[in-house]
């Protein structure tokens, strides 16, 4: 059974694919900021000397690397209105969402970069008179954020795929302008196809960086 | 010459890795002036002493006093707890470490690397941390590699800037852990030579190594150290020639050779 492709019924609506774009990159962009600010204190104090600090970011990044992003979505649109009263825009809703989701995963990364640098470097910052604060700023991170590179350019691609999650509470990124589509044209075969090419169109470049980035890195050493 | 009071006192000095006891009660007393070098097997701890010096590492019993103030840990009514990490910092900014493998910090040049501690921690103006920064370089020999990285340089080299970077904190005491044990042989020597001209400037020092000829040379003191205690203490005129210990004789024997 042969199918008729009719990709030409799609040109009319060109700006609704540009449009869902638009919003896919505006929510990938806004939680990953959001997630880099919630990573890197977390990260770090994952590792606290102080223990309450410890349990708490430990707490937060395994419960959230536990439940699904879809959940942790409704849960912040549903429930948190019914308990708080805070009713969020859906909009607001999937960059908070997704910036706690990925904030508990770039932890990971910002531990895992603080893990590879030699503990010496510590030892050196520590013989100057620096505190532990001052020794991860001005000595660890810089040369942390190196090696954390290319797994931050990887989880950024995650990211832009998890936010097609978005069309569960209506917010019009690319999956969810894609189905409203579908019940203009009745041409679901077509508006997937183009769907998943101007995913690929954005997000393959992000992840033949990070392969670059990781080449480069790794013969520099 | 040795003043009155020590600079740095140890008295019985305990520290364990579990079931394991690196430091078996170390009594030292180091005065100004003194160059002490720390000889042993490797695992006597030797290296996990000097560390504990500067609360590098935490020593468990005993006390460190460095002109009189304990290290590491404050007393109240008989019980210990762990000073506070500014108090400590306090401290340990006065003596000035040099590490096995240099650690010199490589996203820095070797002026960057010098001047991080005074503009950092002593907060000197950049400026002035500079100029002294230059003159310490050219001590250490190294001033044509001023804006280089420490991967472009020899271990010898690296070594050196490590000396340099410890020295522009202005220390009481300098730490050596091993400084040429990680270099080729044919680079031992620049780098013992920048440690001797520390010793004639009249540095007080502590040396863990295992170039016997240069302990025997420099120290005023050597400690041979043996599972975490001093085995044998004295002049290295009569540690090298005629050792008490039949274990320092046996270790001496042997490096010697």
């Amino acid at each position: 059974m042969a199918y008729n492709w009719h990709f030409e019924v799609l040109l009319p609506y060109w700006p609704v694919f540009v449009n869902g774009a638009i919003k896919t990159l505006q929510l990938t962009f806004g939680a990953a900021a959001l997630g880099a600010v919630i990573g890197l204190p977390a990260g770090i104090g994952r590792e606290s000397r102080i223990a309450p600090v410890r349990y708490v970011m430990t707490a937060y990044i395994e419960f959230i690397r536990g439940t699904p992003a879809l959940v942790q979505i409704v849960w912040i649109y549903y429930c948190l209105p019914i308990l708080t009263g805070l009713q969020l825009g859906a909009m607001s809703t999937m960059i908070i969402a997704l910036g706690i989701h990925e904030g508990a995963y770039i932890a990971e990364i910002f531990r895992a970069g603080i893990g590879a640098v030699d503990r010496g470097q510590f030892a050196a910052a520590y013989s100057l008179g620096m505190s532990r604060m001052r020794a991860l700023r001005r000595i660890i991170l810089p040369q942390a954020v190196q090696k954390m590179v290319p797994p931050f350019v990887n989880e950024f691609a995650n990211l832009l795929k998890v936010t097609t999650l978005g069309s569960v509470i209506a917010v019009n990124e690319l999956q969810h302008s894609a189905t409203g589509l579908i019940s203009v044209i009745y041409r679901p075969l077509e508006v997937y196809t183009a769907l998943a090419a101007v995913f690929f169109v954005i997000t393959y470049p992000l992840i033949f960086l990070a392969g670059r980035l990781e080449r480069r890195l790794s013969s520099r050493v | 010459m040795a003043q009155d009071a020590p600079i740095l006192r140890l008295a019985g000095v305990t520290k364990s890795y579990g079931d394991h006891r690196v430091l078996d009660g170390i009594d030292l007393d180091v005065f100004q002036h003194d160059v002490v070098a720390i000889i042993g097997r490797s695992g006597s701890g030797k290296s996990t002493l000097l560390k504990c010096v500067n609360f590098l590492e935490p020593y468990d019993g005993g006390s460190i006093r460095f002109n009189g103030e304990l290290v590491g840990y404050v007393e109240t009514d008989g019980k210990r707890r762990l000073a506070k990490d500014s108090v400590t910092r306090v401290l340990r900014k006065q003596f000035g470490m040099v590490f096995q493998n240099f650690n010199l910090f490589p996203h820095k040049t070797v002026i960057e690397n010098v001047i991080e501690g005074p503009t950092q921690v002593l907060g000197e103006a950049k400026a002035e941390a500079i100029v002294r920064a230059e003159q310490l370089l050219a001590r250490v020999g190294l001033s044509e590699k001023r804006d280089a990285r420490p991967s472009t340089l020899s271990g010898g080299q690296q070594q050196r800037a490590a000396i340099a970077r410890a020295l522009a904190m202005r220390p009481k005491i300098m730490l050596f852990d091993e400084p040429t044990s990680a270099l080729d042989p044919e680079l031992v020597g620049e780098v013992l030579a920048a440690i001797r001209e520390l010793v004639a400037e009249g540095m007080t020092m502590m040396i863990v190594t295992h170039e016997m000829a240069f302990a025997r040379d420099v120290a005023t003191r050597v400690i041979f150290m043996d599972q975490g205690r001093i085995a044998e203490e004295g002049p290295p005129g009569t540690i090298f020639t005629n050792p008490r210990e039949s274990r320092t004789r046996e270790f001496l024997a042997r490096v010697l050779r």
